[in-house]
């Protein structure tokens, strides 16, 4: 990524490359604190069972045997030579692979700084993610990213890069540290209705379409924090559909911000007006864009954030982990969302025709038809799973239950062990 | 009667030492062939060149299989103490040893293609080509002994060969700024040596020994108040810091590498600085011991906080070099805090950790000063802002580079990111033992490094690929030109010697086992 921004990039591409790259660095070193104290910690117990010579092979190892090897791991029993370590995620999430006495077992109740080290691990973690997502203080490498990275680098940048954070979160954060999920998630909700407003009021202040719609992932990216602090089904899934609906809808948005930049190498929005004169059929595709991007119903967008907020006002009366004036703050930035959307609608694609230098209405001709093959099939995509989202709650639907459970019950559990 | 019990005496002293012969193949190796080079050197005058690099380069394959033969003994043996108790034989010497074999090795072949001393259209008749193989075999030799050492005296002794060896080689510039950076090597050494001696004495007056394993040593010191007994054990660590150049003992390094030819800066980087970790590991259990009866000798602490200093001021003055050579005297700094670090750790796995770190750092250093090198060899810069578009003219080259570059960092996939992953998991588990807050800030300010790191090692990449090249007016006449090019190309050897050091450390981050297993098998 630090050589496609930084070989192909705009004019200030060597600055942003770097400080993107310095910035997800930093994000990784707090992942690699975490993983490093848990691969000291934790045994892969089917490995030991071969290392201890109580199965001959790893097929043959059944529950059974892996609830006896983690009981003599519990009694001291293993040899430390025979211990197994292992950077399996799986392994790591029962609470029984971690060796006794080691920091980050559950009931060693080691202490760093008057807090668990458990619940440092899981900050180190989430903070190592936010900043790939990324959540509000750690976002300022984002503009710059986008603003500067060609058009495809911004849609790879979009749509994959920045599902990477959420993704981390689940998987890594909340499967291994449910209590830390429960202990903060009051202010991961707060870090994500921050991010929605402040994201939201950025955008508001644009002048750059481009850096316009990075700004709007921000505030997206606020919504998927709160959705995933609210640890409810809806809101869980609410934030999983936002990862995969900003996916296509940014990448939209940067392929649409990408084909006025192609044509005259120019993204303020002020230098354009009217250009609906000059280019119907692009307008038409803006406007489901900016549409489905502010959350208007029967686009994706629109479920996820429903799913989001459904989760988060819930949380208040399934497991009071947020109060009710975070989700309603939160509506606000739907405001601000058909705030900037609409206005900017309004500046560069209604109203008299206008653009800054007269040469450039020759160049503004309606797309093309690669640029068509681009962007349709994604707006179809965005109309069908705003009208559809069974296709994919359906599919994830089991998954977040269980996981949502888990995390919830293992969570207090774990809080009430620590604690006590 | 009492002539007769000191024959007696002389008679074991004499038998002991012809029965240890048996166990230093490998530094006779060295002692034979140093005066095989000098003798060659003599008859062969001027014209011997080629003699002596092949027959320095046998010279280390020889040092090699006595290596093997020496383990082969060792894994029979309980790791004997040689020469009235001077020398120890351990699998960790051997292991070292090993390494700094092949640092031998890379040197020499350094030093074919960038002959040390010799200009471009200089004659060869001019100077001392044959005494550089010659010192080499010198500082090896006194490496060797140092990480055998378990005798105070021994161990200065094998200092001063190493540090001496080290003064002449870095002038064999002949230059200005080779004979200043000699001249202050040469200051701040005489001022170390000095001060370890002073300590050395120190604790030789408090104990009435000299040998680190004595069973008196302990027992002896531990009456001795802590502030007297304190000051003497940092004077001799100060001897051992200044040569892993760890700070506040580092401000000869930069100088040093900015003025010494390129070969001889990569053999600085590996060997005295690996000899002193060596050195510091047996002293580790030493301080251990030591810390059993006198519960206020908090090493782990001091080291802790040098190690600390060291990675930071190492990380964050290099970020300002403009010079290659300088930059990379400030990350060997940072380096030295890092290998430090598994000193500190002071487990089995640190103590392998440490040697994992000391060979993929072997490498990654002489891979990064072949390249630097190359370039300069070429163009004749060494500043790294004169590295504009050198990755688009020569790819691979670019490519070798950058890979090193991210190895330094420690980043993945290299083989860099491997060690430090080690390095800092026996620093967490050892904090996990002994709970002090000094490891976890250590663990911490490590690893942030290392986003510092980043900003500087890119940098030449950033150069090599970003920018653009200017447009230089050649001053050469259009005749010249043609030379000029084919000067320019890679030779097919630096090609095949850039491949040989960068592969393993993509491929040790794949199969890190093979040199773990091999560290265990020879420290077993």
């Amino acid at each position: 990524m630090y050589f496609l921004i930084g070989m192909w990039g705009g004019p200030r591409r060597e600055y942003a490359a770097i400080k993107f790259f310095l910035y997800t660095l930093l994000g990784s070193i707090f992942i690699l604190i975490a993983i490093i104290g848990l691969y000291v910690s934790v045994i892969d117990p089917v490995e030991t069972a071969l290392s201890l010579g109580l199965a001959p092979s790893g097929k043959a190892v059944t529950p059974q045997l892996i609830g006896q090897v983690q009981q003599m791991l519990a009694e001291g029993q293993i040899a430390s030579e025979k211990l197994v370590r292992t950077f399996s995620m799986v392994a790591m999430t029962d609470a029984g692979n971690f060796i006794p006495g080691t920091l980050l077992s559950l009931l060693s109740q080691a202490t760093l700084l008057g807090m668990s080290v458990r619940l440092w691990a899981f900050l180190a973690l989430l903070i190592g993610f936010a900043v790939k997502l990324p959540a509000v203080p750690l976002h300022t490498w984002l503009p710059d990213a986008h603003v500067e990275a060609p058009t495809p680098i911004s849609v790879v940048l979009a749509g994959i890069l920045l599902k990477i954070g959420a993704y981390g979160m689940l998987r890594t954060a909340y499967s291994i540290f449910p209590e830390g999920a429960v202990y903060y998630a009051w202010w991961i909700g707060l870090f994500g209705l921050i991010a929605i407003i402040y994201g939201g009021m950025n955008a508001l202040a644009m002048k750059d379409l481009k850096k316009l719609i990075a700004y709007s992932s921000v505030s997206h990216m606020g919504f998927i924090l709160l959705g995933l602090a609210s640890l409810t089904v809806e809101g869980i899934s609410g934030s999983i559909y936002q990862m995969f609906s900003h996916g296509l809808i940014s990448s939209m948005l940067f392929l649409i911000a990408g084909v006025l930049y192609d044509r005259t190498h120019d993204r303020m929005i002020a230098h354009y007006g009217g250009l609906t004169t000059r280019m119907p059929y692009f307008t038409g595709l803006v406007v489901i864009a900016f549409f489905a991007s502010l959350g208007l119903p029967g686009f994706s967008g629109f479920i996820a954030e429903v799913l989001v907020f459904l989760g988060a006002f819930n949380s208040a009366t399934l497991n009071q982990l947020l109060p009710r004036w975070m989700p309603i703050l939160a509506t606000f930035g739907l405001i601000l969302g058909a705030a900037y959307y609409l206005w900017t609608l309004q500046r560069m694609f209604f109203g008299t025709y206008y653009v800054r230098e007269t040469s450039w209405t020759a160049k503004l001709k309606d797309l093309n038809v690669r640029e068509y093959i681009m962007l349709v099939p994604l707006a179809i995509a965005v109309v069908a799973f705003g009208v559809f989202p069974q296709l994919l709650i359906d599919m994830m639907d089991a998954t977040v239950s269980n996981f949502v459970y888990y995390v919830n019950t293992t969570g207090q559990e774990n809080l009430q062990i620590m604690f006590k | 009667m009492q002539q007769t019990i000191d024959t007696e005496i002389l008679k074991q002293k004499l038998s002991g030492i012809t029965d240890s012969l048996g166990y230093l193949m490998p530094e006779a190796v060295l002692v034979a062939f140093l005066l095989l080079l000098l003798l060659v050197d003599l008859i062969a005058k001027r014209k011997g060149t080629f003699w002596l690099i092949s027959l320095s380069l046998v010279g280390f394959i020889v040092h090699l299989l006595a290596l093997y033969q020496q383990w082969e003994i060792l894994s029979q043996n309980q790791e004997p103490l040689l020469l009235m108790d001077m020398l120890r034989l351990d699998g960790m010497g051997i292991f070292f040893k090993g390494i700094f074999s092949l640092a031998g090795i890379f040197t020499v072949l350094l030093n074919i293609h960038y002959r040390t001393g010799i200009e471009e259209g200089e004659s060869e008749t001019l100077r001392g080509v044959g005494e550089f193989y010659v010192i080499l075999y010198g500082l090896l030799l006194g490496a060797s002994l140092m990480v055998m050492s378990v005798n105070l005296l021994m161990l200065y002794l094998s200092i001063e060969m190493l540090s001496i060896c080290s003064y002449i080689l870095t002038n064999f510039n002949f230059d200005k700024k080779s004979a200043e950076a000699g001249i202050k090597y040469l200051l701040f050494g005489g001022l170390a040596s000095g001060l370890m001696l002073y300590g050395i004495s120190l604790i030789y007056g408090f104990s009435g020994t000299l040998l680190l394993e004595s069973p008196e040593l302990i027992p002896g010191l531990s009456q001795i108040p802590a502030i007297a007994l304190i000051p003497a054990l940092l004077l001799i660590a100060a001897g051992l810091f200044f040569k892993i150049s760890a700070v506040p003992f580092h401000i000869w390094a930069p100088d040093v590498y900015e003025g010494a030819p390129t070969p001889v800066v990569a053999l600085f980087s590996i060997v005295p600085k690996l000899a002193g970790i060596g050195v510091l590991l047996r002293f580790a259990g030493f301080f251990a011991d030591l810390q059993i009866q006198m519960a206020s000798l908090e090493w782990q602490w001091i080291a802790s906080i040098i190690a600390i200093i060291t990675i930071v001021v190492g990380n964050f003055a290099a970020l300002s070099q403009p010079n290659a050579k300088r930059m990379m005297a400030y990350s060997s700094i940072a380096h030295s805090g890092f290998l430090l670090i598994g000193v500190i750790a002071y487990t089995e796995f640190g103590t392998y950790a440490v040697m994992f770190y000391a060979a993929i750092y072997l490498l990654m250093n002489f891979a990064a000063f072949l390249m630097i090198k190359m370039i300069s060899r070429r163009t004749g810069y060494e500043y790294i802002k004169d590295y504009k578009g050198l990755g688009k003219e020569w790819p691979l080259l670019g490519v070798l580079m950058l890979i090193v570059m991210i190895s330094l960092t420690g980043l993945p996939p290299t083989a860099g990111f491997t060690a430090k992953l080690f390095i800092f998991s026996a620093l967490w588990q050892t904090y996990q033992s002994t709970d002090s807050t000094i490891m976890v800030s250590l663990l911490l300010i490590g690893l942030l490094n290392t986003v510092v790191s980043l900003f500087y090692y890119l940098k030449i990449p950033y150069y090599m690929f970003f920018k653009q090249k200017e447009k230089v007016v050649e001053k050469q006449s259009f005749g010249q030109k043609g030379e000029m090019n084919a000067y320019r190309t890679i030779k097919a050897t630096e090609k095949v010697l850039s491949f040989v050091l960068v592969a393993p450390l993509l491929i040790l981050f794949f199969k890190a086992d093979w040199l773990m297993e091999l560290i265990k098998l020879i420290h077993f």
